[in-house]
This record gives structure tokens, sequence and C-alpha cells, in this order.
């Protein structure tokens, strides 16, 4: 089943005659449970592809869908409550929230939503993690290799259709990035969760189901 | 609990709320509620003493605290006006006579009986024993007691003199009720039983026209009370009009007070949004500023899923967290301020010092709080809608900067910290703009107090009350009380002693009566004509006057003058308006001066230089009302011919003033050929001491008022310049309280936003460090800016205190008297150096504080 489709997606900058096209015409779908890649180097779109899928930022044309559902259709609240429920997000710089400990941080989105995360699962994810020792240290006792396993926990507690993952090892040595990298696609093929992952690097693409390359706005292979 | 603005608040929100508190130092959020809550519960404890002062003191001198009043009726009007279900309460009296002897003399006493209802509301309720029951019980205030030199104690016999209407009664009583009683009312009471009054005062009964004019004993006098005091003029009113007795209509004035009009409440009103306003900049200041600060984490949050409703209630949230723990404090604190303050504000104004006040009304604290909780929630509205609006991808670029220059730089200007502190400013208008509007608004007030009380001239102060060094008069006269004052006070005794003053320059006389006049055909004209001017004809009192016109002499009402006698001494202090002052032939009693119909508009005369002027002199010989429905009646009616209009000195005035306002001014021989022997003794006798002596009559005169005749007081000029610095010490402390606080406000303002701008541009800081810009450099850079912050607050505050000057304070000072306008700006240069200090020592501070001791690395590294 289809879970996340572009279509002729572009988003261009500027007026004419200095246009600058981040994306000309992207077309891509996602199937349930895909782990893939999006590679491309620095300026190539790749970053503002992951920003439309998730509903950060608008398309100049184009469409994306989510389960269906086009998301340049909701006003910005319902987006909101649609990108909480819906999507994941793993950020190159973490982006936890500083003042909330491992749980909270991890939980945060559920309760957003006015709700209570589930037991067994959480436990699940903590284990899977191995985040079960950090739960109540603050972010800032964490290395940036545990920082981002948190992150991960918390992109996945919503169960959502699907996982934006920009450079997510982007700050880490190699070592540690193999090892969140082996964690994601872990929980990616036990959950069977569908990830899109964005990296400039090839290596750690190769652990992608599939492999897209972008290059000047457009899908190369 | 879930507030009005939220609905789908989670748990979430609360944490996050509550954590984000605990992350950061709020102190100058705090301070800031805090001082916005200080500020309004200040302001409300004074307006609410200062109100109930007023109502206090003029109840005192009213006798009474009922709403309404009917007086010298008979039972049965008083019955039916009783019987309407509108009142709350009700309650009468029956008069019967006044207590005299010569322990009355100067203790205006009644006999009457009252109901307790009565006698509760005239503060006239024995606080020990109980009112009258058997026939020969008697209740009467301590004071009383006091001046027949008998015991307060119950059971103790007290003769006493009654003198009715129609005949003087004398017996003896047994003393059942004691209170202390007020030497400030109008008349002190002694209640006797129902069933002796019924023997010398029967009570009256009959139709509301059943009382002769003129006729007391037996009478009714009674008290209405309505279920609150909102409108209480209008109710009252309206319950007398439907029983046909809109003419009996009495109303309690010292509710005037609290049935508050709107243009009472203007000032109050006005200092409300001026502290809403203060508050408004500081909080809003400092709410923008750390939500412009953690922008990128409300971006996260909203990245995260966050609504932006459930990020403006965070924001709501936060500012509640700090409102709790500021404004109780600032309640407590205003609330010390303000009953500090207080007695202060009430000295300077005409209340008896038996009037003590420290309200400590839920009101004051109600309103304190909702204001400072309003303030709190208006000032977060627009941060709030910010941290909702934000979107996910601008929070991961934001940066405080928000105008992004479209200019393009036409040549490269050499980089110095000047134009970089320039730059700096101009990055973030909308903060410059608040904490300069800030400063602003403490340098105007500061002004405008400043001004005012530069402006309080002594001379003009005290030449409304006194043109000679001394005055004596009857303690009433001199202290607001002039209706229930003797007109002729100063014995002979008196003026012998001041007469004998070491050093006297000079004494004179000033007597005062009234002459009723009817108004006769003559008369009649001359209304009429005075009716063609426009100020006149507007007057209230003109209108009165014309509404006794109708008919012929016979059936016409009066209208009265009132008659001054002054010696040559006195009279040295008239100023001609019109004509010339012709002292022989005033002297001689052929001629008057006259005043101008002050209760006319104004300026108007009724008689110009020239003009013959017949003065009816009956009521002022007999010295009782004169009664112009009996022909038969002889009537003294002498013509003068008018000299000049004068401008009598309103520190030589009765204080009442009847008719059309115009007076007629006598010399003493002539006046006291006509007045009546009750009336012989001045009203008030001036005199004027050498310097040398000053100190010496003054402790004559103090003496004198004090120990040997308290009925009597004097005002002098030793005495008004203590008032006088009494008033500029409230206006001082008052006004320098409200700039002190104001002027907090600004500063702490300005500090907050140096602080916080220094601390978000660390990094760039660092950076331009990292190229080559010198720690010395970087401190000048900021000092620059922030005197660029004050040199905008001062330019502004100049501008905006010139047009307050020439507009707000000239109508201020022109409707106060004693004040004299002039415009001025030099209280906002003087506080341009003391600001420039702090302008420079804050970003020094700023700097040590928050950029040194870090390694250049350190800070670069800092946000990653």
């Amino acid at each position: 089943m289809t879970i996340l489709q572009t279509v002729d997606l572009k988003k261009y900058y500027g007026k004419k005659p200095n246009v600058t096209k981040a994306l000309d015409g992207v077309s891509l779908s996602v199937e349930e449970g895909e782990f893939v890649a999006v590679v491309g180097t620095s300026g190539s779109g790749k970053s503002t592809l992951l920003h439309m899928m998730g509903g950060l930022d608008t398309p100049t044309s184009g469409s994306v869908l989510v389960r269906g559902q086009e998301l340049a259709k909701k006003s910005e609240e319902e987006l909101t409550i649609f990108r909480r429920r819906n999507i994941g997000f793993v950020f190159q710089s973490y982006n936890l929230v500083p003042i909330l400990n491992v749980l909270e941080n991890i939980v945060l989105p559920v309760e957003l939503d006015g709700d209570r995360a589930d037991r067994a699962f959480l436990e699940e994810i903590v284990g899977m993690l191995a985040l079960q020792d950090k739960l109540n240290s603050m972010p800032n006792q964490l290395s940036g290799g545990q920082q981002q396993r948190v992150a991960i926990a918390r992109a996945l507690i919503t169960k959502p259709a699907i996982v934006l993952a920009d450079e997510p090892t982007g700050n880490l040595d190699s070592r540690t990035s193999a090892d969140v990298l082996g964690l994601l696609q872990r929980c990616s093929r036990e959950l069977d969760q569908t990830v899109v992952m964005i990296t400039h690097n090839n290596e750690l693409a190769q652990l992608a189901g599939r492999i897209v390359r972008i290059e000047d706005g457009r899908i190369v292979a | 609990m879930t507030f009005p603005f939220e609905n789908n608040t989670s748990a979430a929100v609360k944490n996050l709320a509550r954590r984000s508190l605990k992350a950061r130092k709020n102190t100058v959020a705090i301070l800031a509620i805090l001082l916005s809550a200080l500020l309004f519960t200040g302001l409300f404890t004074v307006v609410i003493n200062l109100v109930s002062a007023y109502e206090q003191n003029h109840m005192r001198v009213m006798g009474g605290h009922a709403h309404a009043g009917l007086k010298q009726v008979t039972l049965e009007t008083y019955e039916e006006l009783a019987a309407d279900e509108r009142w709350a309460g009700s309650g009468y009296s029956v008069f019967i006579g006044k207590a005299v002897g010569s322990a009355f003399a100067k203790l205006n006493t009644e006999v009457r009986w009252a109901d307790d209802f009565y006698a509760e509301e005239a503060f006239c309720r024995p606080a020990e024993g109980h009112m009258p029951e058997a026939e020969k019980e008697l209740a009467t205030s301590r004071l009383v007691l006091k001046a027949l030199g008998v015991s307060d104690k119950l059971g103790t016999e007290v003769p006493v003199r009654i003198e009715t209407d129609t005949e003087t009664v004398t017996g003896t009583f047994t003393l059942c009720g004691v209170w202390d009683g007020d030497p400030a009312a109008g008349a002190q009471m002694l209640w006797l039983s129902r069933s002796y009054t019924d023997q010398i005062a029967p009570v009256r009964h009959g139709s509301p026209a059943g009382v002769p004019v003129g006729e007391y004993s037996g009478t009714v006098y009674a008290s209405f009370m309505l279920p609150s005091s909102w409108r209480l003029e209008d109710r009252a009113y309206q319950i007398f009009s439907d029983h046909g007795l809109a003419d009996e209509f009495h109303f309690n004035a010292a509710y005037a007070m609290s049935s508050f009009k709107l243009t009472d409440a203007l000032p109050v009103l006005a200092l409300a949004l001026l502290v809403l306003a203060a508050g408004y900049l500081l909080i809003y200041n400092i709410f923008y500023i750390s939500i412009a600060q953690d922008i990128r984490f409300y971006g996260m949050l909203k990245t995260l899923g966050a609504t932006g409703r459930q990020l403006r209630s965070l924001i709501y949230r936060k500012a509640l967290r700090l409102s709790a723990v500021g404004i109780p404090l600032g309640l407590a604190l205003g609330w010390a301020l303000g009953t500090a303050l207080s007695p202060a504000i009430l000295g300077s104004m005409p209340i008896s010092e038996k009037v003590s006040v420290h309200s400590a009304h839920p009101f004051i604290f109600l309103f304190g709080a909702l204001f400072a909780l309003l303030t709190v929630f208006i000032s977060c509205r627009k941060p709030a809608k910010i941290a909702g609006k934000v979107s996910p991808m601008e929070a991961l670029r934001y940066n405080e900067a928000e105008v992004a220059s479209k200019k393009t730089r036409r040549a490269a200007k050499p980089v110095t910290s000047g134009r970089l502190a320039r730059q700096n400013l101009s990055r973030s208008k909308k903060k410059v703009a608040v904490v300069v509007l800030s400063l602003a608004l403490s340098l105007v007030i500061f002004n405008s107090a400043a001004s005012l009380v530069g402006g309080f001239d002594f001379e003009t102060f005290i030449s409304d009350s006194l043109v000679n060094d001394f005055a004596v008069a009857d303690a009433g006269l001199l202290n607001n009380m002039a209706r229930n004052a003797r007109r002729s006070a100063v014995d002979a005794a008196l003026q012998t002693n001041i007469a004998a003053l070491e050093g006297l320059e000079g004494m004179g006389s000033v007597y005062s009566c009234f002459a009723d006049q009817p108004i006769t055909d003559e008369l009649a004209a001359i209304i009429r004509d005075a009716g063609q001017h426009e100020e006149v004809a507007r007057s209230l009192m003109y209108q009165n006057a014309v509404g006794e016109m109708d008919g012929t002499e016979a059936t016409r009402g009066n209208m009265n003058y009132a008659v001054y006698g002054l010696d040559d001494y006195a009279a040295q202090k008239l100023t001609v308006l019109e004509g010339e002052l012709d002292w022989d032939r005033w002297r001689a009693g052929e001629g008057v001066f006259i005043t101008p119909a002050v209760l006319w508009g104004g300026k108007y005369c009724l008689y110009h230089p020239g003009d013959m002027m017949s003065v009816d002199l009956t009521e002022m010989l007999d010295g009782a009302a004169y009664n112009y429905w009996d022909e038969s009646a002889a009537r003294t009616v002498k013509t003068y011919q008018v000299l000049a209009v004068v401008e009598l000195p309103s520190a030589y005035g009765s204080g009442v003033s009847m008719g059309s306002g115009t007076r007629i001014i006598l010399p003493e021989t002539e006046y006291l050929h006509y007045v009546n022997e009750g009336a012989r003794l001045p009203m008030l006798t001036v005199f004027d001491v050498d310097d040398e002596h000053m100190a010496q009559a003054e402790a004559f005169v103090k003496n004198y008022t004090e120990n040997v005749d308290p009925s009597m007081d004097y005002r002098s000029r030793l005495s008004l310049e203590e008032e006088y610095r009494g008033l500029i010490r409230m206006f001082t402390l008052v006004g320098g309280a409200l700039c002190a606080l104001l002027a907090l406000i600004g500063i702490l303002n300005f500090v907050n936003s140096m602080a916080t701008s220094v601390l978000t541009r660390r990094r760039e800081i660092a950076m331009l460090q990292a190229v080559g810009m010198t720690g010395r450099q970087v401190r000048h850079m900021l000092i620059f800016e922030g005197l660029g912050y004050m040199l905008l607050g001062l330019a502004f505050a100049l501008l905006l205190s010139s047009v307050t000057n020439v507009t707000v304070l000239r109508s201020i000072t022109e409707g106060m008297w004693a004040f004299r306008y002039r415009f001025t700006l030099l209280p906002v240069l003087l506080s341009a150096p003391p600001l420039a200090a702090v302008a420079a020592a804050v970003p020094l501070i700023c700097y040590v504080h928050l950029l040194r001791g870090q390694s250049l690395i350190d800070r670069l590294r800092d946000l990653g």
C-alpha cells in the first residue's frame, strides 16, 4: 500500500529571472514498511523535499499525499494535528526539549494530543533503543548518540504513518552513526515502520531498502 | 484546572509551562507584575480612603448617615412616606425645642424624642444605658453633660431648661443613656421620653401643609435609608415625588461622593490607564523578548505537534504562574504604600482631624488583582500570538531580526562602534519603541508633577484665605462649616486683647449679615434686564430668582443681599472694578460699594456707579426673617447711591452667598446703626503685626482660641505657610512615589532589553571579536546602544512633555486655584545626566557579567 506520495512537486524561490528551483517536479511513492534513503549533495533539494513531505513547508505547485490525504488542503492548525499523529521527525540536531527529561521528551507528542502513551509499546521502543537507564536524565546529560536515540523513540511513539529523518547522523562520529542507523533500521523492520531518511553519505544509504538520488531538484535514479 | 482560554489543555502543556519557568530566572517578569499590582492597589487604596474620609466627614457635619430626610412635617406625612416598600428602613424624631441657658451658649443642643432608628443614624444612640422610656428620663452626649457640669453616671439628676416655640420649660430628668458626642456635629442631641414630649410639644397631625412656616415644636423629622447607595439621589427623589412630597425632599449630601459621577472618576480612571500603560509596556516587552529568545523552542514544539492554541495557552499559563507570585506581593506592598501615603493626602484636604481611615476594603484587592491580571493578559496577547503563529520552518532560522533591510548600501562606510550600535538598534525597532515609550512615559509624568509643584504659588494660595497677617473668627467660619458659624463672633474681650498686642500695625473689623429684599417693581425690572446676558440667563441661581417673579409686588418672592460692614482698615483691601472709591460719601452713609453678582455667572453687576439703589433693611434691623405677606408690617428702606463696584477679598467673605451673590458694603458706623442688638460683633477681626512680634502674636491667638475661647479660631501667615508646606510635601511625596515607580519600570525595561540583547548576541559578538574587534570596541558599541535608547527616550519625552505642557497641564492649572501655569522642560533636561549614567552603566555590567570569563571558542560553539 502506498503510504506517501508526491505528485510533480515544485518549490521555486525568488522571482524571474533569478528563480531558484529547489524542487522541480518530484514524483515519488513510498510503500508501507519501506525504508527509503534520499541521497543528494548539499543544495540538491533533498532537505526541501523532506520539509514538504512533513508538511513543514508549502510547495509552489504539485501535491503531497500522506495516507491518501493531501497536506496542502489543510489549515495550519489541522496540519499541525495531522503531523503529530502521522509523522515522526528525527533531526540532525536532535531538537530535544531541554527542560524535559528523556521519558517526558519521548511521550511529548502523545501528550500534546491529549492522550497517554501505550505503556507496553513505550517499553518496547525504550528497550529496542537501549534507553532504559536514561529515562530520568536530562538531554544535556546525554551523549550525541544517546540524544538521537531519544529523538528516534519520540518519532516512533505515535506509531506514525511515516518517520522522516533529516541527516540523523550528521552530528555523530562514524561509529555512533552506524549504531544509530542500525537501530533505526531494526525499528523499521520490527515495527513495520515506514522511514524516509535524508543523507549525503552513500555508505550509510546502503542500509536502506531503496535509494532515491536527487540532483538539482529532480530525481535522477 | 482548565482556564477559559483553553479547551484541550493536556498535562503536557501544564508540565511545559511549569518546567520552562523553572528553567529560567523570572525575577524581572515577577517584578514587573508586582509593580503593576502595586501601583493599582496603591491607587485604589488612596482613592477608597479619600472617598470614605469625605463621606465620614460630611456625615459628621450633616449629623447623620441616613440617605434622605424629611423636616418639619406632620406625623401622617411621615407615615405615608415611610409605608413605601422601596425604603430599607426609616425612623423619626419629634422636635421639642432648644436647650437654653449659659451652658448652651456655644453648644447648639436640640431637645427631641426619637425612635431607635433615628437615633442610630444620627450617631446619637446611647453607648451606655438606653433611650428614654419612663416619663422623666433623658439621654444625651457627654459633651452636653460636660457643658452642664454634671456627671455622666447613669441615674444622675440633670436639670434642663427647654425653649419650645411657645414657652420655656424647666425640668429635672434622670440620666438613662449617654454617648460621647461629636464636636463637629451641627447640633448636639438631648433625647426625652415620648410621654413627656406629648405633654410639652404634642406631635403635629394633618396634611403636609399642616405645619406653618417658623413653627418647630411637635413637628416630625425623619430619616430614610435605601437598600443600596447606587443612584441614591434619583431613587430617593422618585419616592418622594411619587407621594407628592418632592418639595420636602432632603438628600444627605455626604453621599454625593459615593454616587460617583463620571467626572469624579475621570482622574482615577486616567491614573489607572497610565498605570496600565506603564505596566503594559514593561510586561509586554519582557514577554516579547522572552518569546523571541525562545522562538526556536516554540518552533520545535510546533514541529512535534503542538498546536497554535496549545502554544498560546502555554504562554498564558506561564503568565498566570508568574502572576500568582507577583500579584499577591504587589497587593500587599501596594496596600502598605497606599495606607502610608493616605494620611499625607488627607492631611491636605479640608477634613476634620477626627476622621481616620485605613480601609482594607475587599474592593481594593479585588480591583487591584483584576487590573493587574488584565494588564498581564493584555500584555501577553501579542507575544502569545507570535508564539502560536511560529512556523516550524522559521523557527529553525529565527533570530530576533525583524526587518530585513531592502535598502542597498551605496558605498561601504568605515565600520565604527557607533555605526554598529545604530544598526543593532534598528534591528528590532519594536523593542526599541517599547523601551523608549516606557522611559518617556515616566519622564513626562515627572515633568508634569514637578511643574505642578513648582507652579504652586504661596501668595495666590493664601490670598484666598488671608490678606492680613492674622484673622480671628468663629471656628466654623474658618473650618468649612460657614453655614453653622456665628457671624457676630469677635467679642469685646478679644478685641481689647488684640488692640493691646505688642508690635500691632493695624487692626480692622468685618461685619456681615443678610438683608432679605422683597422683589419690588424696581428690582424686578433689574432682574429682567440681567436675563438678556447669556451667562446670567444660564446660571441656576438666576433661574431661581426668575421663579420668584410672578405676579405683583405683594405676591412675589424675595431675594437676598449679603450686607457687609467694613471699618477703614479693612476697607483698604477693597479693589475697584468700576467707578471710584469716594471715601467721604461712603463714610457719611450716602453711598455704598457693591460687588458683582457672583452667583449669576460672576461678572454681571445689578447696579453701576451713579445708580440709585433702595435697600430693605428690615431683616437686618429685626434680626428675624421678614414676613413679606404682612402688608401692615413696618418696613425700613433706605436708598443709597452706588459709588463703585468693588471686589471684596474672599478672605473677608462670610462663606455663604444667596440671591444674586451681590454684596452691599457699608461703612462700620452705618452698619452698626442699622444692625440689630444680637449681631453687633464683628464676624472677622483682622490685624497686622510687625515681623519681630509675629511669633508672639501667633502664640497669643493660638492660646486664646485653644484655651480661653475654643469656639473661636484663627488664620495666620505662619500657620498657612505651614499648611502650604504640607501641601507641597504631599504633592512631592505622591508625585515622587509615582515617578519613582514609573522610572523603575522604565529602567527595568531598559535593563531587560539590554541584557537580553547582549545575551542573544553572544555568538555574534564572539564572532566580531574573533575577526579583530577589541573588548574595548565591544564595550563602546554596547554603551552607544544604551545611550541610543536614552537619547531616543529623552527626545520623545521632550516632545510629549511639550505637548502635555500646553494641553493637559495648562487646563489643570487653569482649573485649580493657587497654581500658576508656566511652560517648563527643565525636569526632563535635569534627568538627562543620571539617565545617561544608567545608560552607560547597564551595558557595561551586562558585558562584564555575560561576556567575560568565557573563552571565545566556548562562546562561538555556544548554541551549536
